[in-house]
């Protein structure tokens, strides 16, 4: 493994953004580092020379991630909103508008099933077809959405 | 963090407007074009140009876009936008207005040195 492989390596342990952007974060990252080794070696340098002076030039790995995660840390907050959002559905569909539907008479007896399905299958499709640049919020979502499911059975 | 690094850090949102405003630039471009025009002053660590080239594509004053390139990795030209162009003249006006103003007070500081005052 190169020095710029390595480097690329710990700059995406250190990310912590979602899937999309870390990509992109790296792919931008490793078109440079190459960049500026190519040139170095045009200067004379070595291959690892070069690396490494690329390296050293582009700054402290933990750095640069740290400002990054700065930069993209909405997408981590969107993950757990879109994890949220299962349970937060389903809950009020059930404690608040069915209540207030039937206060106004216009509801009669338990919620039906199929109201309940549909909920909750739109629930579920919701952050997986509008927010699907995070990586995170994927088991959060999961753990939220069965749930949401154990509550449509009650 | 020393003073000059300092205003360094606050100068960077307008040197990347002003150069990307020239010409669409990919970050290394952006890095090299800095340091060749101010003579090595602007020699920052390169791995924070892009969180600022980041913010500002995110705050819709630049626009990304990858170009495939014939011989290595692809690269992603930034594209200045219309809000880009607006906050670019309001933001040199303003370091225009800080840095005449700095100067004028500046020249009391050239009087202390050479024993005018």
């Amino acid at each position: 493994m190169t020095e710029i492989q390595t480097y690329l390596r710990e700059l995406r342990r250190h990310l912590s953004v979602d899937a999309i952007t870390e990509d992109e974060i790296l792919r931008e990252v490793h078109s440079h580092l190459e960049e500026s080794a190519t040139a170095l070696q045009a200067e004379g340098f070595s291959v690892q020379e070069s690396q490494r002076l690329a390296i050293e030039h582009f700054g402290d790995v933990r750095e640069v991630a740290r400002l990054m995660r700065r930069v993209h840390s909405s997408s981590v907050n969107e993950a757990i909103l879109a994890s949220c959002l299962p349970v937060a559905l389903t809950l009020s569909f059930k404690w608040i508008v069915l209540p207030l539907l039937a206060s106004m008479g216009h509801w009669q007896g338990n919620p039906t099933p199929i109201i309940f399905g549909a909920l909750a299958i739109l629930a579920l499709l919701v952050p997986g077809l509008t927010m699907h640049r995070w990586r995170y919020g994927y088991a959060a979502w999961a753990f939220f959405s069965v749930i949401a499911i154990a509550e449509i059975g009650t | 963090m020393s003073p000059a690094r300092d205003m360094r850090k606050g100068s960077t949102t307008v040197l990347i407007l002003s150069l990307v405003a020239e010409r669409p630039m990919y970050g290394y471009q952006i890095a090299k074009e800095l340091e060749r025009r101010s003579d090595g002053y602007f020699d920052f660590k390169e791995g924070t140009l892009y969180p600022a080239l980041h913010r500002m594509e995110k705050g819709g004053l630049l626009r990304g876009e990858w170009q495939v390139v014939a011989e290595g990795p692809s690269r992603k030209y930034y594209h200045i936008t219309e809000k880009g162009k607006r906050a670019l003249v309001d933001v040199a006006a303003e370091w225009t207005t800080f840095s005449r103003k700095i100067l004028a007070i500046l020249e009391n500081v050239q009087g202390v040195k050479s024993g005018t005052m």
